[in-house]
C-alpha cells in the first residue's frame, strides 16, 4: 500500500486555500488510483490537512471564511472518497453526531467514513445535534451504539448529559474527539461505555464489543466534588462585566471600540470564563492551561497584547476568591503565560 | 459504657470496710463480686428497707447517681418510677431510654437499669429505611404508570404530601417564556393546582431557575419569600422549604418544590436525600413521558432535519441550504425550502416558513408544500403562484398563514436571472461578488390571510460569484448575546459580508451556525437559510 507523502499534503493544502473543489476531488481519486488505502486518503490526507488549517487560522494567515471554504472541499472530498470505496454493511448500527454547540463536524464525518469502511452501518448526524433531538432519534432506531464527537471541551458539560441520556436510553457511548482532552481521557469519567482519542482507536474499540451489548461502565459520581463550575458559569455575566471595566480603566482605547469590537472583546472574556469552568468540570487544570496556551497563539497572532489575558486572569481570581480549585486553574494559566 | 477506670463500685469507696468485712466473712471472693458487678453494663443498685442505698455498681453510681447509705436522688420521671410500686418501666431520661426491672429479695429492693438507647436507635433508623425504600418504591411505580407529561407531574406532587412536605410544587420548563407548574397541598379541601408561571417573573438568582439548572437549594429563610406567591390561599406561615431538580434526559425535566408549615420539623439531612432520591425517579418519569409526546411527531422532522436536504444540480447555478429545527422539540415550526424544475425547463426555488409551533405547524407544512407543487406544474410565474397559493389556502376549511419567497432561475449570459416574489417574508439579501450587500426591493403580504392579498415581484440579475441569501426569521429573530435577549438582527449582514465570495453551501451553513450561537439557550425558532449563486 502506498502512503500519503507530505509533497501530497502540501499540494492538497494549496488545493484547500484555492477551495478548488473539482481540482480537491480530482486529487484524492487520484491517490486512490495511485493504490493508497481510502483510510489514508481520509485520515493521513484528510484529517491531517484540516488540523493544519486550523493551525493556520490560529496562527492569523487564513480568515474564518478561507477555513471554512477549505472544510466545505474537505467535506466534499470525503463524501467522494466514500462514495467511491462503498462497502456492504455487514456489521451493526452506529449513529455519528456531534455533541450540540460543538459546529466542527469534520471529525465526526472522518470516523463516520471510516467506520463504514469497517463494515458498520453508520448514520451521520452532523453538526451540533441537540441532546433531545439525538436522544429521540437513539430512542427511535435503537443503534448498536453512538459515536460523540466533541473538539472543543466547552461541550462536555452538555456531553456529559448527552452521555448519560443515551446510557439512559440503553445505547452504548463511545466518545472522543479533542475535546474529550488528551487520548480522550475524559470520556470515561463523563461516563462514555468506551473512549477513543481518533478514528482508528474508535474502530478498535468498537470491534471488541458485541452488537446489540449493554452500557457495561457504572455511571461514575459527580465529575468535580463541588459545584464551582455550575456557580462560576452563573457569575459568568458578572465576571465578564467586571474585566470589561477593568478594560476600560486601564486601556483607555476599549472606551472607544465599536460595537462590533466590543462584542469580540466580549466573546473572549466569555470564553475565558467558560473554558474555565470546562476545566472545573473535568477537574483538571491541563484543560485551562492548553486553553490559555492556544489563545496566547490566536491572540498574540492578532497583536492582541497578552498582558491583557494576564490582567483577566488576575480580575477574575480576585472576584472568585472563595473558589479554591479555580484559583489553581487561574494562577496555573497565569504560570503558562508568564512562562510565554 | 463502664467506666473501668474512673469510677469502682460503691461498695468500694463509701462503704467499703462494713461491706468488705460482711462479704468477707461469709465469702472469700467478695473482691470478685464486686468485679463481676461493676461489670455489668446495666446500672444494679440494691436498697434496704428503708430505701437507703446497700450496694450499688459502677453504672448505678454513673446513671442514678447512687450513694452507698443515701437515699436515691433521681430527678424526673426516673425518680419517680424507681420509687412508685411498678416493677418495670421503660422512659426517656435525657437523650437516652432506660428500661427498669425490679426484684424483691430477702426484704431488699434490686432494680436493675438498663440504657437501651443504641438499640432504640437501630430500630428505629431500620425501620425508617425500610419505610423509605417502600416509599421509592411505590413512588417508581406509580410514576412509571403514566406516559402523560402533565399526569405523571401531579403523581409526583401527590406523592409528595404529605410524606416530604405540606406543599408540594412541580413546575416544569413548559415554553420558551412560561413554566407550567402543578400543586398539591394537604389541607382537606384543597383542590389540585396548576397554572403558568412567567419566567421573566424570576429572580436572576431564584430557586427555581437553579433547580432547573440542576443545583438542589437547600432549606434557607430566604427561600421563603420567594416561594410564598406559589403556594395556596391560606397556606399560612412556612417553616422550612427546599427545591430540588428532577432530572431529566439530557436536560432538567423541572423542579420540586416542598415547603413545610412553620411548626414541622425542618428538613433533616435524611430527608434531604430521600428527597432527592425522590425527585430523580420523578424526573426520570417525567422526562421519559416527554419524550414519548415528542417522539412518533418528530421522527419524520428529525429526519428532515439532520439528514442534510439533497439540493438538484442547476446548470448555471450554485445552491447551498440549511434547515436547523428549534431546540424544544414541540417548538419545531415549519420553515422548509424546496427546488425543483418549472415546466418551461428553468427552475423554482421558495423557502417558507409557516405561522404557528409545533404539531399544527408541521401538518401545515406538509400541505403548504404539496399545494406549491401541485401548482408549481401550471404556472411559473411567481407573483401568480403566490396568488394561487393564497387562493387555495383561504378555500381550505383552516386558514394556513404562510410566509414565503419563490423564485424562478433563468440561465442567461453572464449569469442568473432571477424572478423573485416575497408574501410577508423577510426579503432576500443579493450579496454582489465585488462588495455590497443589500436586501432585495420586493416585499407583500403573508399567505393565507386576506384574499386580495397584495405580493410583491421583481427581478435581479446574478453576475459570476453574487449570491441571493434567503432566510426564515429565525436567523435574525435568534435571541442571545450577552444578556440573553438580544436579536441577531443585523449581525447578519456582517457575518454575509465575512463570507462573501464562499462557495453557497459554506454561506449556509455559516449563517445558521452564527444563529444557533447566538442563541446561547437553543434556537427558539427554526432556522432556514437557502442560497442561490450564479457559477463562476
Amino acid at each position: 500500500m502506498t502512503a500519503v507523502t507530505d509533497e501530497d499534503r502540501a499540494a492538497y493544502l494549496t488545493l484547500l486555500a484555492e477551495a478548488d473543489t473539482p481540482a480537491a476531488l480530482g486529487f484524492a481519486g487520484g491517490l486512490l488510483d495511485r493504490g493508497v488505502a481510502p483510510e489514508g486518503v481520509l485520515l493521513d490526507l484528510v484529517a491531517r490537512s484540516q488540523a493544519r488549517v486550523g493551525e493556520l487560522w490560529a496562527a492569523n494567515e487564513w480568515s474564518v471564511a478561507q477555513e471554512h471554504a477549505a472544510t466545505h472541499v474537505s467535506e466534499q472530498v470525503v463524501a467522494a472518497v466514500g462514495a467511491r470505496t462503498a462497502v456492504g454493511a455487514s456489521r451493526g448500527l452506529v449513529v455519528v453526531a456531534c455533541v450540540d454547540g460543538e459546529w466542527h463536524s469534520m471529525p465526526a464525518r472522518l470516523l463516520a467514513e471510516v467506520l463504514r469502511l469497517h463494515g458498520w452501518n453508520v448514520r451521520f448526524l452532523g453538526a451540533s445535534v441537540p441532546g433531545p433531538h439525538l436522544l429521540s432519534y437513539l430512542h427511535h432506531y435503537g443503534p448498536d451504539a453512538v459515536a460523540l464527537s466533541c473538539s472543543l471541551p466547552l461541550r462536555l458539560t452538555t456531553a456529559r448529559r448527552v452521555i448519560e441520556a443515551a446510557r439512559e436510553a440503553g445505547v452504548p457511548v463511545i466518545a472522543g474527539g479533542a475535546g474529550f482532552g488528551p487520548q480522550a481521557r475524559w470520556a470515561l469519567r463523563l461516563g462514555a461505555d468506551l473512549a477513543a482519542a481518533g478514528a482508528l482507536e474508535a474502530v478498535r474499540a468498537l470491534d471488541g464489543r458485541p452488537p446489540g451489548g449493554r452500557p457495561l461502565a457504572t455511571v461514575p459520581a459527580a465529575v468535580a466534588a463541588d459545584d464551582e463550575h455550575v456557580l462560576i458559569a452563573k457569575r459568568g455575566r458578572e465576571l465578564v462585566d467586571v474585566a470589561l471595566k477593568k478594560l476600560e480603566e486601564h486601556f483607555p482605547v476599549v472606551r472607544d471600540y465599536t460595537p462590533a469590537q466590543r462584542e469580540a472583546t466580549e466573546f473572549d472574556l466569555t470564553q475565558i470564563v467558560e473554558f474555565l469552568c470546562a476545566g472545573l468540570f473535568v477537574d483538571d487544570e491541563h484543560l485551562f492551561v492548553s486553553f490559555v496556551e492556544w489563545l496566547a497563539v490566536v491572540l498574540g497572532s492578532r497583536r492582541v497584547p497578552l498582558v491583557t489575558v494576564d490582567m483577566t486572569l488576575q480580575w477574575y481570581a480576585g472576584v472568585l476568591y472563595d473558589f479554591p480549585r479555580a484559583l489553581s486553574h487561574l494562577a496555573a494559566g497565569r504560570r503558562v503565560l508568564a512562562a510565554g | 459504657m463502664t467506666d473501668d477506670q474512673g469510677g469502682g463500685s460503691a461498695i468500694r469507696s463509701r462503704t467499703g470496710a462494713s461491706r468488705r468485712a460482711r462479704l468477707a466473712s461469709g465469702n472469700p471472693a467478695a473482691g470478685v463480686l464486686t468485679a463481676m458487678l461493676d461489670g455489668i453494663e446495666d446500672a444494679a443498685v440494691a436498697l434496704d428497707g428503708n430505701g437507703l442505698v446497700l450496694v450499688a455498681n459502677a453504672s448505678a453510681v454513673r446513671l442514678l447517681r447512687a450513694k452507698a447509705g443515701a437515699p436515691l436522688a433521681v430527678p424526673g420521671a426516673l425518680g419517680v418510677a424507681l420509687a412508685g410500686p411498678e416493677p418495670a418501666f421503660e422512659l426517656d431520661h435525657g437523650d437516652r431510654r432506660l428500661q427498669g426491672r425490679r426484684i424483691v429479695a430477702d426484704g431488699h429492693v434490686v432494680w436493675y437499669v438498663r440504657d437501651i438507647t443504641e438499640q432504640v436507635v437501630r430500630t428505629d433508623a431500620l425501620l425508617a429505611e425500610r419505610w423509605r425504600s417502600a416509599f421509592l418504591a411505590e413512588a417508581g411505580r406509580r410514576l412509571g404508570g403514566s406516559l402523560n407529561v402533565a399526569r405523571t407531574a401531579r403523581t409526583t406532587a401527590l406523592l409528595a404530601v404529605p410524606v416530604l412536605a405540606d406543599s408540594a410544587l412541580v413546575i416544569l420548563p413548559g415554553t420558551r417564556t412560561h413554566l407550567d407548574w402543578f400543586r398539591v397541598d394537604d389541607a382537606p379541601d384543597a383542590e389540585l393546582g396548576a397554572g403558568t408561571l412567567h419566567r421573566g417573573d424570576l429572580a436572576a438568582d431564584s430557586p427555581i431557575g437553579q433547580a432547573l439548572d440542576g443545583l438542589t437549594v437547600p432549606d434557607d429563610p430566604r427561600l421563603a419569600e420567594t416561594l410564598g406567591g406559589l403556594l395556596a390561599d391560606g397556606f399560612g406561615e412556612i417553616g422550612s422549604a427546599m427545591v430540588v431538580p428532577l432530572p431529566g434526559y439530557a436536560a432538567a425535566a423541572g423542579a420540586l418544590v416542598l415547603a413545610r408549615r412553620a411548626g414541622r420539623a425542618d428538613f433533616e439531612p435524611a430527608e434531604v436525600h430521600l428527597a432527592q432520591q425522590f425527585a430523580a425517579r420523578a424526573g426520570t418519569a417525567l422526562a421519559a413521558a416527554a419524550l414519548y409526546a415528542d417522539q412518533a411527531y418528530t421522527a419524520d422532522v428529525l429526519q428532515r432535519s439532520l439528514e442534510v436536504p439533497e439540493l438538484p444540480a442547476i446548470p448555471g447555478a450554485v445552491l447551498g441550504g440549511t434547515y436547523r429545527p428549534a431546540r424544544e422539540q414541540l417548538r419545531i415550526g415549519g420553515d422548509f425550502f424546496d427546488v425543483f424544475p418549472d415546466p418551461d425547463g428553468g427552475w423554482m426555488f421558495l423557502l417558507g416558513d409557516v405561522c404557528g409551533k409545533g404539531i399544527e405547524a408541521a401538518a401545515q407544512t406538509g400541505r403548504t408544500r404539496q399545494t406549491v407543487h401541485a401548482l408549481r406544474l401550471l404556472e411559473p410565474r411567481p407573483l401568480r403562484l403566490l396568488e394561487l397559493l393564497n387562493a387555495a389556502s383561504l378555500n381550505a376549511d383552516r386558514s394556513d398563514l404562510v410566509t414565503l419567497v419563490v423564485g424562478s432561475l433563468r440561465r442567461i449570459d453572464g449569469g442568473l436571472h432571477v424572478t423573485l416574489a416575497t408574501g410577508g417574508h423577510p426579503a432576500p439579501l443579493l450579496v454582489r461578488a465585488g462588495g455590497g450587500t443589500e436586501p432585495v426591493a420586493v416585499r407583500g403580504m403573508a399567505v393565507g390571510m386576506v384574499p386580495e392579498a397584495q405580493f410583491g415581484e421583481t427581478d435581479v440579475v446574478l453576475a459570476p460569484g453574487d449570491m441571493l441569501v434567503a432566510y426564515t426569521d429565525g436567523v435574525t429573530e435568534a435571541r442571545g448575546g450577552a444578556g440573553g435577549r438580544e436579536f441577531f438582527g443585523e449581525r447578519l449582514l456582517a457575518e454575509v459580508d465575512a463570507y462573501r465570495g464562499a462557495p453557497a453551501q459554506v454561506m449556509a451553513e455559516r449563517i445558521a451556525q452564527r444563529a444557533s450561537e447566538w442563541a446561547r439557550d437553543g434556537l427558539q425558532d427554526d432556522v432556514a437559510v437557502l442560497v442561490v449563486q450564479a457559477a463562476a
